[in-house]
């Protein structure tokens, strides 16, 4: 049964042969083809602070990608850490668990989030999130299916990572301006590297605005920080 | 509903779709890698088709073949000097040869192809772990100028067979792919964190301390990581190591 879901799925992939974007973005497309939900995206992780969004398939999954960076916590996060699928059919209902994220998840047009987590042998390597725009569960069937095609984006993200001659350290990522942003702020505040992001996360947090538009805006050097008290 | 889908008589989807079968039954690389050396033959018209490794230290591993007599063999076999694969792998990018009477770039391979009555030969990467570490081969037995449609397919192809390898059952392989993948993520936040520091440290502009740190890097034959490193943990600094002067 599993195996000719799996099959059938893996046509799907396979038939959308990446024209250079990559089978990450292709296993979110097919996501959102079959397993009944609007958005999906794949983010490649370590830990909290150290990630970066390898597919989306639109604006609005990415800033709900970037809202649960900023926050540091989410279905995502939450995935990711425990190993286990947390599955949020009314993210209005249930969403309290999560109070830095609920209302601007809400506002960026999420109600409800599935996410899974990616596993590669004992390694963890991201988490596949699903998006609704409206409230319900997952059906079982398309809960059979987002399952296998969390399994399909973990070798999606291998395979992409191994066919990428320009995918080392060199190649640009979706967050590189908030690395950046990190190190420039560290060096002239004179603080951590983390303390560096999390007062990024926080600045983003407090104006209601997307990290990436607030490390660009220190990368360009508009926006500038206090140093902290002595 | 789904726009993707071709239509079943089309070869090119056939293949892709026997293919997939193996991938979904979770067959071993081997077994995709010689789908795809068939459906090369069926789809692209290839004579001959091999799919290889080659070791930068000078081995040849022929992972799937067309046609197993020695003579084919052996000019897989040869490819570990310069040709074709060697040149794709180098580039990673498909390198060809539309008419070998023709060709000047590699006299040892093209005599030994002719000789062995082919014409046309092309060669499109396979890439492992960051790198192309083989080709996919095709020869023809006549003159042959591929289209960028078949060219595309053949890339395709060759990018299933990557996908093959990828999940292979060898678990080790997956483990070290995973590896690779985060090191490769915690490379980027590193190199970027590093770029913002000499940036901030010397006022100068964030691409222009990516330059200095690239240049450092091939100055001082440490890898750009371990640049990245030195800067973020600071044991390098900026001023001395990346300031004008």
């Amino acid at each position: 049964m599993d195996d000719r879901r799996r099959e059938r799925l893996w046509r799907l992939v396979s038939e959308r042969a990446p024209a250079g974007s990559g089978w990450a973005g292709v296993v979110c497309a097919v996501a959102v083809a079959e397993a009944g939900v609007d958005g999906a995206a794949i983010t490649v992780r370590t830990d909290s602070r150290v990630q970066d969004l390898a597919a989306a398939t639109g604006g609005w999954v990415a800033v709900l990608e970037e809202l649960q960076y900023t926050v540091g916590e989410g279905p995502g996060v939450e995935a990711f850490t425990n190993g286990t699928p947390v599955l949020v059919g009314d993210l209005d209902a249930d969403g309290d668990r999560w109070p830095g994220l609920l209302d601007s998840a809400l506002a960026a047009g999420a109600a409800a989030i599935f996410a899974f987590p990616l596993q590669a042998g004992a390694i963890r390597i991201g988490t596949l999130d699903l998006y609704r725009r409206r409230p319900g569960d997952l059906a079982a069937d398309e809960l059979a299916d987002a399952a296998l095609l969390a399994e399909m984006a973990t070798t999606a993200l291998l395979a992409d990572s191994a066919g990428a001659p320009a995918g080392g350290p060199e190649a640009a990522g979706f967050y590189d301006d908030v690395n950046i942003a990190t190190g420039m702020l560290a060096t002239e505040l004179q603080v951590s590297l983390e303390d560096a992001l999390l007062r990024l996360r926080a600045h983003a947090f407090s104006h209601q605005l997307p990290l990436t538009e607030v490390a660009r805006a220190v990368v360009l050097r508009q926006l500038r920080f206090d140093a902290p008290p002595e | 509903m789904l726009s993707g889908v071709s239509t079943p008589t089309d070869p090119f989807s056939d293949a892709v779709a026997g293919i997939t079968a193996l991938l979904a039954a979770r067959h071993d690389g081997l077994t995709v890698l010689a789908a795809v050396t068939r459906a090369c033959g069926a789809v692209l018209d290839s004579a001959a088709t091999g799919v290889l490794t080659v070791d930068p230290r000078g081995g040849v591993s022929v992972l799937s073949a067309s046609d197993e007599r020695a003579r084919f063999l052996e000019l897989l076999q040869a490819q570990g000097g310069p040709g074709p694969c060697l040149d794709c792998i180098d580039g990673n990018s498909v390198v060809g040869s539309a008419d070998l009477a023709a060709e000047q770039r590699w006299p040892e391979f093209t005599g030994r192809a002719r000789a062995a009555g082919y014409q046309a030969v092309y060669a499109f990467p396979l890439t492992l772990i960051d790198r192309a570490v083989g080709g996919v081969n095709l020869f023809y037995d006549h003159p042959v100028e591929l289209s960028t449609r078949q060219a595309r397919q053949a890339q395709a192809l060759a990018d299933l067979a990557t996908l093959g390898l990828t999940q292979e059952r060898d678990q080790r392989r997956v483990v070290r792919l995973a590896e690779s993948t985060l090191a490769t993520l915690n490379d980027r936040v590193h190199v970027g964190q590093a770029v913002g520091v000499v940036a901030a440290t010397l006022g100068i502009e964030p691409d222009a301390a990516r330059e200095r740190l690239a240049a450092y890097s091939s100055r001082s034959g440490l890898s750009l990581r371990e640049v990245a490193q030195a800067v973020t943990d600071r044991t390098l600094d900026p001023h001395t190591t990346f300031g004008d002067a």
